[in-house]
């Protein structure tokens, strides 16, 4: 149907308000308390117009259209109660809006600019009620509300979890939580769906949530932000709590090719950030990816990328996590791929660096077995080959030259194979080993000799698989030391919780003296010297400076040393490119190295770091070899079914104080003796209650963003 | 099965005809319940948080009857008392004001767990999207059953000091003379009655005479005579809306806001010169943009106000700036009467502020300007020369003069 609003015609719908049909039509009408999504109630009285010239003007947000309507805005009438209006919420409103954190994005404010009213003329008292900073995630600063009742509505009817009202006070209403208690104790389940409607800076993220810095995303669903490989994370809790395993493996499947290992041994920046951290604990994230791996049925298969081939050849040296994620999107993009392997079996550092008892080859196995089988035969290829070949036991001294034996570009992605070891006086004495070499001589199956007591060097993830590794094998006794102190070692909390219940002895801020050598047996390790550590820091020269506690020697009685302090990679230096900081080739954000046609990614580049962070680099150097063979660089899949987003979350009391759910762990007296892993799966129930827990933060992004004046 | 929902909330706090009906009446009340029931009709009653008492002797009165009856907090969501059914459910509500209550669709959010939250849609959809039922009052459900006798209605009668007497009934077509006369308040002194909440009008002494009309609803007359302040009776009004205002709208919240703080203010001597051209210019748009009738009547009771007694209110803040009836107590000052005073100087060494002048055998005078009206001068004086004045100022020296009386 059609109406005039300020004698422009503009068309509408039946059912539409005179509010939405100025919308749609790009004309701005004041309001504050109607959002798009919530239903109107006419308390702001800003929105008032007149309707086919009668004079005593209405809500635009409540009235209906109808057929030849005309409807004026800015009738005399109806700007003399908008003004009064805007006049009467500001008389209580603080005056100055340049501490606000809404400054310049504030609806109220860019309200009462465009309508050029201030408040004067009325009783003028902003009404002080203190800032709440008490709960997680939310800031309440009452002191600038409204009371548009945007917020109560979408906690009550959007959300249906019904947390906030308005509330009687000896100062008038203001809004909170029935009987005053905390958020958490009101059942709040922290959707930000209060703030994302707010129109002032009355209800607003905390701080943290917050960054200027940080896209709006980023703020608002911080775990998928945080992932490198940014996989979607709240889509896959959805759909795990649905009971939807295949679709939340197609939506890891989407960002990453290794659920299976990074829901294993995945470092989970997404749970560091995790909302739910500031309630009590963040969700079990990277535990549900194994659960998603393990209940699926492999339906993300059917709609996996298979560009038509292209005829170029690809070369990828390293088959760990970094090169088989370039292989596998740069196969999609048609390219063919030939993996170069110096080992006996792919996986890198997910075979060779982490023990089975927490990486176990079957699922490693099945995961490449995965990728070589989904990446598929070269369809169009009368030879019938695979888009990806894998070479192992070849090793590649010099990639450039691959260039020139029929590849088009090369792709370096080696990791850091070669532990360092130390210039500790002794560390040439026999018993003395490095962590690389002692990890994946265990993975082989001709494990080193442990027998007696062991100490090992560093205090970081590698340093507790050697320690443990050392347990499994029999070794009497096991030390760990390491220069930091305990809260700041760079292993996990859990790593460090489960050694020590398996035995590993920690002695956190120590230096290390002298590997001292036996008595009995000349030539070998005696014993370790150690020295604890009162203050380490860092000089104005960013020089290393050790104060020791006088006296505080300590000599570890060992047969066996183990270095488990970094490692690097391995022949770099000969391979004729530009390097950094020792053995590390220089590549640039493109993975580009200094030889044209050449690219590197993955540990081979940042120093030893972590697999999903390999992974994210698998990815960029696919976007851009892709690109340097004449491709588009897109490596999207689109492997999931559209999920519906429930905006009605309902009520659940106790939501906050829900304890997060680990997965069920062998005790520690019977995993020490064996290299199976010990830690379960979770139960299809316990996947479902813990991604039930789950904020569901993106749904945020689902609310419509009303637009200031100025953006019609 | 119909269901008829019947609302014993107050309109007043201070008031609860319906309930104080109910609590006398409790025995036939059931009776007419069952009876309610027999005819096909369920009932749904309102009852405030405190009448756990009244309520748990009406069901069991009903109970008694074989009806089956039930009691549930306000909090309660309406699906459990839907899930466990009975013929007559007694709602009693958390909150304890009452304006809103007469709203129906407010009344009705109470049924569904939620708080009363008014529209002027009345009778329409509630807060969880459910047809709000239409709600009948305590005092007509419990005439129309034939539990009163009469065809009056009552109220209760509010004497000048603020004093709520047990309700009594008026008989249709009484006049304000009958108010007047059933209050004990002599007629010659009355300046107005006010008619509470939701009729909320003046009757100005001169139509005293006039029947009244409560069709509306009335619970409360309150008596105001010559003695009363019509600026601190606004003040005192304003002050008890703001109670009751739900803070849904802007024009309902913060208008009755402004009217409370500019009445306050008037009464404690901070009025500004145009405040009732302020209200005048606020009330008459307040009245037609609240979601509710509760502040839109506020607005016209301010009219009203502003109408008649425009000129006692005005004198508060212009001129010689008095309360003419000499009830503000802002408005009140001290004075020593040269009659009684005898110079002994126990008031000057009273005053912490340096407002009293004199010296031995001298009338001693106060300077208004410094003194705080905090009465330490009236206390000190032994003789009663000390005297605290309303809108009439005895004649005293400007300054101190040979005492006239001696101890």
């Amino acid at each position: 149907m059609k109406l005039t609003i300020d004698g422009r015609e503009v068309e509408a719908c039946e059912g539409q308000t005179v509010l939405q049909a100025a919308e749609d039509a790009g004309i701005f009408i004041p309001h504050l308390c109607a959002h798009p999504d919530l239903e109107p109630v006419g308390g702001c009285r800003q929105c008032m117009v007149c309707v086919d010239g009668a004079t005593e003007p209405v809500c635009a947000c409540e009235t209906l259209v109808h057929e030849g309507m005309a409807v004026e805005v800015h009738a005399p009438e109806a700007d003399r109660v908008r003004k009064m209006a805007m006049q009467l919420i500001l008389a209580t409103h603080p005056a100055d809006c340049s501490g606000c954190p809404k400054f310049g994005i504030c609806e109220l404010q860019s309200m009462y600019q465009f309508m050029g009213v201030s408040p004067q003329g009325w009783r003028l008292k902003s009404r002080p009620v203190p800032t709440d900073e008490s709960n997680p995630l939310i800031t309440h600063m009452f002191t600038r509300c409204i009371r548009c009742g945007r917020c109560v509505r979408a906690c009550r009817e959007m959300r249906g979890v019904k947390v906030l009202d308005y509330q009687r006070t000896e100062e008038g209403i203001r809004i909170g939580t029935d009987g005053h208690v905390s958020l958490v104790e009101a059942g709040c389940r922290f959707c930000g769906a209060c703030v994302e409607v707010c129109p002032t800076g009355s209800i607003i993220d905390v701080l943290k949530y917050s960054d200027p810095a940080k896209s709006r995303e980023s703020n608002v669903v911080p775990c998928r932000a945080a992932c490198p490989a940014h996989i979607n994370v709240p889509e896959y809790l959805r759909a795990i709590r649905e009971g939807d395993y295949d679709n939340a493996a197609s939506i890891i499947h989407e960002r990453v090719p290794f659920p299976e290992a990074l829901g294993r041994v995945c470092t989970h920046a997404c749970e560091t950030d995790c909302k739910h951290g500031e309630i009590n604990q963040p969700v079990s994230i990277c535990k549900e990816k194994r659960a998603a791996a393990t209940f699926e049925s492999g339906e993300w298969k059917a709609n996996v990328r298979h560009d038509p081939l292209t005829g170029k050849r690809v070369a990828v040296v390293g088959s760990g996590p970094a090169g088989l994620t370039a292989a596998y999107y740069l196969a999609g993009k048609g390219h063919a791929v030939t993996v170069f392997e110096a080992n006996e079996k792919a996986g890198g550092q997910l075979r060779y660096g982490i023990p089975a008892y927490r990486m176990p080859d079957d699922a490693l196995d099945h995961e490449i077995q995965n990728i070589l089988e989904t990446a598929g035969s070269g369809e169009g290829d009368p030879t019938g080959a695979p888009r990806i070949e894998l070479r192992c036991g070849e090793r590649v001294a010099q990639p450039k030259d691959l260039l020139s034996q029929g590849f088009d570009a090369v792709l370096i992605a080696l990791g850091t194979h070669q532990g360092t070891v130390l210039p500790t006086k002794g560390h040439e004495l026999e018993g003395v080993y490095v962590n690389t070499a002692f990890l994946k001589a265990a993975r082989e199956g001709h494990h080193m000799d442990v027998s007696g007591n062991v100490v090992v060097l560093g205090g970081g993830s590698v340093a507790y698989d050697c320690a443990r590794t050392a347990i499994r094998l029999g070794a009497n006794e096991v030390h760990m030391a390491c220069l930091e102190a305990r809260p700041v070692m760079t292993a996990a909390l859990d790593e460090i919780v489960e050694g020590g219940e398996e035995g590993v002895i920690l002695h956190d801020a120590y230096g290390f003296d002298e590997i001292m050598e036996s008595a009995e047996k000349p030539g070998h390790v005696g014993g370790m010297r150690i020295r604890k550590i009162a203050k380490f820091y860092f000089d104005e020269n960013h020089r290393a400076v050790t104060e020791f506690v006088p006296g505080g020697e300590l000599e570890i009685p060992c047969d066996h040393v183990i270095f488990a302090v970094g490692q690097k990679p391995e022949g770099t230096t000969e391979m004729g490119l530009e390097l950094t900081h020792g053995p590390y080739i220089v590549a640039d954000a493109t993975c580009a190295t200094s030889a044209e046609g050449v690219f590197a990614a993955g540990d081979v580049v940042t120093g030893t770091k972590t697999i999903i962070g390999a992974i994210a680099q698998g990815r960029t150097a696919a976007e851009s070899i892709d690109r340097y063979l004449g491709g588009d660089g897109d490596i999207t899949e689109h492997l999931a079914r559209a999920q519906r987003h429930d905006p009605f979350i309902g009520r659940r009391p106790g939501f906050g104080k829900e304890p997060r759910l680990e997965p069920k762990v062998g005790a520690a007296a019977e995993r020490r003796t064996h290299f199976c892993q010990y830690e379960e799966a979770f139960d299809d129930a316990t996947a479902h209650a813990e991604a039930d827990r789950c904020l569901q933060c993106d749904l945020r992004l689902d609310v419509t963003r009303p637009r200031l004046w100025n953006e019609y | 099965m119909d269901k008829l929902y019947v609302n014993f909330m107050p309109q007043y706090a201070d008031a609860p005809v319906s309930l104080w009906l109910l609590r006398k009446h409790v025995g036939e009340a059931a009776k007419a319940a069952v009876e309610a029931v027999a005819a096909g009709t369920q009932l749904r009653l309102l009852l405030p948080a405190g009448a756990s008492e009244t309520a748990a002797e009406l069901t069991a009165a009903i109970a008694a009857a074989g009806v089956g009856t039930r009691v549930v907090r306000g909090s309660d969501p309406d699906d459990e008392a839907e899930a466990k059914p009975a013929d007559v459910i007694v709602t009693l509500n958390r909150a304890d004001f009452g304006f809103v209550y007469t709203n129906d669709r407010a009344a009705a959010q109470v049924f569904s767990g939620n708080k009363p939250v008014p529209a002027h849609h009345n009778g329409e959809v509630t807060y969880d999207g459910k047809m709000a039922p239409k709600l009948v009052s305590g005092e007509a459900w419990l005439r129309g059953a034939g539990v009163l006798a009469g065809e009056g209605t009552y109220v209760s009668i509010v004497s000048p000091d603020g004093a709520y007497a047990e309700p009594v009934e008026l008989a249709a077509g009484a006049t304000g003379a009958d108010v007047v006369a059933a209050s004990g308040v002599d007629a010659a002194e009355v300046k107005a009655l006010y008619l509470g909440f939701p009729t909320s009008v003046f009757v100005p002494a001169a139509k005293l005479g006039e029947p009244l009309d409560l069709s509306a609803g009335c619970d409360a007359i309150r008596v105001y005579t010559t003695k009363n302040c019509m600026a601190a009776a606004m003040d005192r009004i304003a002050k008890g809306w703001r109670k009751e205002s739900c803070g849904h709208c802007v024009f309902g919240h913060e208008g009755s806001w402004q009217i409370a703080t500019i009445f306050g203010d008037i009464v404690s001597k901070r009025g500004q010169a145009n405040d009732l051209d302020t209200l005048g210019n606020l009330c008459p748009v307040m009245a037609k943009n609240t979601i509710c009738d509760v502040d839109a009547t506020l607005a016209r009771t301010t009219q009203q106000a502003i109408e008649l007694f425009g000129d006692e209110i005005r004198a508060h803040y212009t001129g010689a700036k008095t309360c003419p009836s000499g009830e503000c107590a802002a408005y009140k000052t001290y004075h020593i009467l040269v009659s009684k005073c005898v110079g002994c100087g126990e008031c000057l060494k009273a005053c912490d502020d340096g407002a009293i002048l004199g010296k031995a055998d001298f009338v001693h005078v106060i300077n208004q300007a410094k003194c705080t009206q905090c009465g330490q001068c009236r206390e000190a004086c032994k003789y009663g020369a000390v005297v605290r004045a309303g809108a009439k100022k005895p004649k005293t020296p400007p300054r101190p003069i040979p005492c006239r009386v001696h101890a």
